[in-house]
């Protein structure tokens, strides 16, 4: 039988495929009903209400922001970027039974290929928290937080989730 | 093709029901003019560069809600002084040549140079003091919407900025058009009057510039 943590591993895991596959629909359906997806600007706000975000998006936000990446006029996403994202450093921080808080860190790699100039590399690193929910046997996220190291510096764009 | 148009696409696909689970701000952002009442709003320019938009929300006397926001003003400054200033139809504020001023979302914009390729665009929120908290908490969210690296709403019209600098960098000569509304716009009170789609700001902005530069 696998151990509680290989569960919440392979989970973490399995979510940053699905978001370097740009398979955003079953991306959602990972989140609960209430879920919600936050990159705060400060790392030290505890609630998106104290201060400002790069994104704080409520399940149906992040519907209109994935929506957008395959409307016809996203000049963002011509051609398409690929991502490649590690998760590594995996940790429980707290453990309620219903629910738990995993601390992770985020390596992700993204590189578009232009025509009109050079190509674009870059790097994104961030701690991730994500808050997630027992249900059945299965792990649902209740918020996942994203704190980049760089947050609070000049940014470019960043049409997809991290 | 208009600014926004794919995120307005993708927030026009919701159906009422889900619309009625985003963010006032967001919901209102969904509710944005279509280019044809665009060209309804007007735009006024002046001697020195700045400009403002105006007849977003329906003329210079629209009717004043009474809110929480127009009971507050109301009992410290009188009834009159608070349907003037929650009634002034002012929508984007250019302060020529850096500062972009939005007094119903709260926001401050600052336009930085940093290289000859490379802009930062910095946003600041405000609180107004003793308003209701509701007022801080649209702006933090109309701020996040709008003006982040993550924005749904300006990714787009960043990317095309982008690809534009490449162009003129390329030394192909490429002329920057900004030649919409021209001959329409009309002079009033030392300024100009142009409709809400014209560009007649920014080139008011390169006549000042110009002016600024020591060509008459």
């Amino acid at each position: 039988m696998a151990s509680p943590s290989a569960n919440i591993d392979s989970f973490l895991y399995h979510e940053a495929h699905l978001l370097d596959e740009r398979r955003f629909e079953e991306w959602l359906a990972l989140f609960t009903e209430d879920g919600y997806y936050w990159i705060p600007v400060s790392a030290d706000v505890m609630v998106p209400s104290q201060g400002l975000s790069i994104s704080h998006d409520n399940l149906t936000s992040l519907r209109v922001r994935l929506r957008r990446l395959i409307e016809p006029f996203a000049h963002t996403e011509k051609p398409l970027r690929r991502a490649c994202r590690l998760v590594s450093n995996i940790a429980v921080e707290t453990d309620e039974n219903e629910a738990i808080t995993v601390r992770s860190k985020l390596l992700m790699h993204e590189y578009r290929q232009r025509e009109w100039a050079r190509d674009e590399d870059r790097i994104f690193a961030a701690t991730v928290h994500h808050r997630l929910a027992r249900i059945g046997g299965d792990l649902r996220i209740c918020w996942k937080r994203v704190d980049l190291i760089n947050s609070e510096s000049s940014l470019p764009l960043m049409p997809t989730p991290l | 093709m208009y600014a926004h148009a794919s995120a307005m696409a993708a927030l026009n696909r919701l159906d009422a029901h889900q619309k009625e689970k985003l963010h006032p701000v967001a919901r209102f952002m969904s509710a944005a003019p279509p280019p044809e009442k665009m060209k309804q709003l007007t735009s006024i320019c002046t001697e020195y560069g700045h400009s403002f938009q105006t007849g977003m929300l329906g003329g210079a006397h629209r009717e004043v809600p009474h809110d929480d926001h127009f009971e507050l003003l109301a009992r410290a400054r009188g009834e009159g002084v608070a349907r003037q200033i929650l009634g002034t139809d002012i929508h984007v504020t250019l302060v020529y040549p850096s500062a972009v001023l939005n007094p119903q979302a709260l926001m401050v914009r600052l336009v930085r140079p940093l290289s000859v390729n490379e802009t930062e665009l910095i946003f600041y929120v405000y609180r107004l003091k003793g308003a209701p908290e509701r007022l801080l908490d649209n702006a933090r969210e109309y701020c996040t919407i709008t003006g982040s690296p993550a924005s749904f709403v300006i990714v787009d019209d960043l990317e095309i900025y982008e690809r534009c600098q490449v162009l003129y960098e390329s030394g192909n000569d490429a002329w920057v058009s900004v030649d919409r509304g021209f001959g329409a716009d009309t002079v009033a009170d030392g300024g100009l009057r142009t409709d809400g789609t014209s560009e007649g700001y920014i080139r008011n902005q390169y006549a000042v510039w110009s002016r600024f530069m020591g060509r008459e």
